[in-house]
């Protein structure tokens, strides 16, 4: 039993190394003066400052942050309006509403990126940003689900002590219910957050020539066989990583307080 | 009332798109240059171009691909699931968050990490050069090898999470009486263990199956040429080949196949699936 636990415990040790260095290693590399981690030259942030003076990352940098930032803010608020309507629903009639919702979170990305394309171009409605922001938009009911198990969770008697103390509708919503939900819609919303900041084959379908963002620009440059790696885009890539990482660094531990 | 602007959208934009592209598959929207000047309203001719061998092989290849990825993740994520779920007592969270934040970088970026490592240029060749080991670099990527490897790499984390949520629910007690009344460890596992976890199994199993059979990033990165799967044909039908008809018949295809084999799978070991 002894040398089973310790197996066990070598293999989880050994499953967690084999997740991390990946990451670990390209992180190091663009810390490297050096091309390539062949010769490590020293401590560098040169790549970071290619990486950072060059205008096409830097544009890719700020779609990023808008289309992420427009996608959660908008996916919020369909969440919480929805999540407070289904409770009207009937037991059945809500159960099969949620179904209909997580649909869009199970189907592969690919299959999902290549309908709405398909739709878009059908009724002529231009690629561009717009459609990137409405193609991610329907990932919504990731937030919905953490806001709606919050909701089911919650007693009702703060709200009701605060209508019966003469608060209207509005105010009660505003001053209680809000409140109670913002650990849920905070770790919602973090959740879209990387979904859109991650997303590659949605946006790669539903974009237009000309708008990149991170993820499509890594791809742009990066991928494809023999094109070799380039430390501007280890430099750009760990900046992503680092940003989900943070994101999820702060989802955990929103999680775990809760 | 409420329900109604999130509701428009999602079937707008989600469900008529699916409707959507049947109509294009099917060539009813879109049609191409050559069905119009045939004459042709509606044609089987997409779903008949998808059904050709290649399609058929490639299909196959990558059910097999999501198979052997599925196998090789449960086979990594239940000992390590259990031993987060059961032994790790006072470290359970910390290494369950361990396993949760890769899942939050995107398989783009992490299959491009393991390129900076394993490509010719990356760290291990440099280190066996470094060290006299070898003279040329290895072609460790660009293979099928590689994509396995990959998609083992990226969907662990997917499968340890459903299995660690049933590991933790496990009573200990059942096991402690397996135990007593004289089964040793790998009966009480086979009999007592594995039967009571098997909704994590399944839902484990769904969760890497489904996406890893239409998995594009992944063999684009890290295989070679050849290593062509389902996700690349599609991609390639609509972004460089423009042939949406076909994009469209082509997965279309691969999700009613991916849907048929999970509902198949679910009738075969008789469970209903629970998230």
């Amino acid at each position: 039993m002894r040398l089973g636990d310790l197996f066990l415990k070598i293999f989880s040790a050994a499953v967690l190394a084999l997740l991390y260095t990946p990451i670990i290693v390209m992180a190091l590399s663009s810390f490297n003066a050096g091309r390539s981690l062949l010769n490590f030259t020293g401590f560098s942030l040169t790549w970071y400052i290619k990486a950072l003076s060059n205008q096409r990352i830097i544009t890719a940098l700020l779609n990023s942050i808008l289309v992420a930032g427009i996608v959660t803010l908008l996916a919020i608020l369909m969440a919480v309006l929805t999540a407070f309507a289904v409770d009207r629903l009937g037991r059945r009639l809500s159960f099969a509403y949620n179904n209909l919702l997580y649909v869009s979170i199970i189907i592969p990305e690919i299959a999902e990126a290549l309908t709405i394309v398909l739709f878009f171009i059908w009724v002529s409605f231009p690629l561009g940003v717009y459609a990137v922001i409405i193609g991610h938009l329907v990932w919504f009911p990731i937030v919905y689900i953490v806001i709606r198990a919050r909701l089911v969770g919650m007693s009702k008697i703060f709200e009701e002590a605060s209508r019966v103390l003469g608060a209207s509708w509005f105010r009660t919503f505003i001053h209680v219910t809000l409140p109670l939900l913002l650990p849920a819609i905070i770790s919602g919303g973090l959740l879209i957050f990387t979904w859109s900041w991650d997303s590659f084959l949605k946006t790669q379908f539903t974009r237009s020539p000309g708008f990149e963002t991170l993820p499509v620009y890594i791809w742009n440059t990066a991928a494809g066989r023999g094109r070799g790696i380039l430390p501007e885009v280890n430099a750009i890539a760990t900046i992503s990583i680092a940003v989900s990482l943070t994101l999820a660094y702060l989802y955990v531990r929103l999680r775990t307080r809760d | 009332m409420l329900l109604l602007p999130a509701t428009v959208f999602y079937m707008i934009f989600f469900i008529i798109p699916f409707f959507i592209s049947l109509g294009v598959a099917l060539g009813v929207f879109l049609p191409s240059d050559a069905q119009i000047s045939r004459g042709e309203i509606i044609t089987l001719r997409y779903f008949e171009q998808t059904f050709d061998r290649i399609f058929l092989l490639v299909l196959l290849r990558s059910l097999l691909l999501a198979s052997m990825t599925t196998v090789a993740c449960l086979l990594i994520a239940y000992p390590m699931a259990y031993y987060i779920a059961v032994k790790a007592e006072k470290y359970k969270s910390f290494l369950l968050i361990l396993v949760i934040i890769p899942l939050w970088v995107t398989f783009l970026l992490r299959a491009y990490a393991l390129l900076t490592l394993l490509g010719p240029e990356g760290f291990l060749n440099g280190i066996l050069i470094g060290l006299g080991i070898i003279e040329e670099p290895l072609y460790l990527i660009y293979n099928e090898r590689a994509v396995l490897l990959g998609m083992v790499y990226s969907y662990i984390p997917l499968a340890i999470l459903p299995l660690y949520s049933t590991l933790t629910r496990l009573n200990k007690s059942v096991i402690e009486a397996s135990r007593v009344l004289g089964a040793g460890p790998v009966k009480t596992f086979v009999k007592v263990t594995l039967p009571i976890t098997k909704p994590g199994v399944l839902a484990a199993v769904i969760l890497t199956f489904i996406p890893a059979a239409g998995e594009f990033v992944v063999p684009s990165l890290l295989g070679g040429p050849d290593d062509v799967y389902v996700g690349t044909l599609v991609y390639n039908a609509f972004l460089a080949a423009r042939n949406w008809n076909w994009g469209a018949a082509m997965s279309i295809v691969y999700i009613s196949v991916v849907l048929i084999g999970v509902v198949l799978y679910l009738r075969l070991v008789g469970e209903e699936l629970r998230v």
